[in-house]
């Protein structure tokens, strides 16, 4: 009697323990995907805010600062330029640029997208995996400006999102704020 | 139970509880050094836009240049609601040569300004330094 209780409770102890094992298992690779996904989101974002700060910084090229901005919208930018980003050289022509979220197909949701003269740009055109864009305009002086006139600088509300590495895991998100300023226009006298 | 099995019992509960806190604890740290990533990409930017700030006043002549060593060591506290965090930074100017090594003793109508920007926030284990080097030129002289 004695050896089969000695039995079923190493039975027991050891599936505990081996039960103990796989789940450490699993969050390990858990916490790995995570980190993973991830670090790889922070290197997107930050390729993400330095695309979006060069391409604000080349806005309002021969224009006067009052004509630069076309559009300053809470969720969209739309600018004149003479800078040509599709081959990024200095135009003949003046070029408008837009900045707006866009819907993509599955599973991207959302995408943020710059296009010159309605055509998405080939470099990063599209800027994927981010599904909220707020942008608040600032005039010479830093004051919050909704007058496309004024608009001198924005700061740039991103927020990423990647899916879990689990179905039914909790979806991903990175906050990213930053300020752009249209140089051109303080190049002008602002 | 005897004292040879008294004692194996012991060492399984050493190993597991060894094995749960090492992993636990790598779990943390790994937490620890995701937060520090977000931190500093986003205390980079704010350096960034700082020392971008300086450019386009001095385009604007908003800034003159020699008011940039007055103007541009200060302290500034920036909540962020957005990225969420409160931001401390701390912006030098100082006079330097053209390759931005700062100057022993201060230089009148030197050519070269230095600013530096140091940005810390909560969960950043180091805090973020950016430079740059400031030219004067007929643009920003008056």
């Amino acid at each position: 009697m004695s050896v089969i209780l000695d039995v079923m409770a190493a039975v027991v102890l050891g599936s505990i323990l081996l039960l103990m094992m796989i789940t450490f298992q699993y969050n390990l690779r858990e916490a790995t995907d995570r980190a993973l996904y991830t670090k790889q989101m922070l290197d997107h974002m930050d390729l993400a805010a330095y695309k979006l700060n060069g391409v604000v910084a080349l806005a309002g090229i021969g224009f006067e600062p009052n004509e630069m901005v076309v559009h300053a919208r809470p969720d969209s930018l739309v600018f004149n330029t003479y800078w040509d980003y599709q081959n990024n050289i200095l135009g003949t022509h003046s070029n408008t640029l837009s900045i707006s979220l866009s819907p993509m197909p599955s599973p991207y949701g959302k995408a943020l997208v710059i296009r010159q003269n309605g055509v998405p740009l080939n470099d990063l055109g599209h800027i994927f995996w981010v599904d909220r864009l707020r942008f608040v305009y600032h005039d010479r002086d830093g004051r919050v400006t909704t007058d496309r006139t004024k608009v001198r600088d924005t700061n740039i509300y991103l927020t990423f999102f990647r899916d879990p590495p689990r179905a039914g895991g909790q979806t991903l998100r990175n906050n990213l704020e930053i300020k752009c300023f249209f140089m051109n226009a303080f190049m002008r006298g602002a | 139970m005897n004292m040879l099995e008294m004692v194996l019992v012991l060492f399984a509960v050493v190993l597991f509880t060894t094995v749960a806190l090492n992993y636990n604890r790598l779990v943390w740290e790994q937490a620890d050094y995701l937060i520090n990533a977000n931190k500093y990409l986003q205390c980079s930017h704010l350096s960034h836009s700082i020392l971008d700030e300086v450019d386009a006043f001095l385009f604007s002549k908003q800034l003159k240049f020699n008011d940039i060593k007055k103007k541009y060591n200060t302290e500034r506290n920036v909540t962020l609601q957005h990225a969420g965090g409160t931001y401390s930074i701390s912006i030098h100017a100082d006079d330097c040569d053209s390759l931005g090594v700062l100057l022993p003793e201060p230089k009148p109508n030197n050519l070269y300004a230095l600013v530096t920007v140091e940005t810390k926030t909560f969960g950043l284990r180091h805090p973020v330094t950016q430079q740059r080097v400031y030219t004067k030129t007929d643009l920003n002289i008056k």
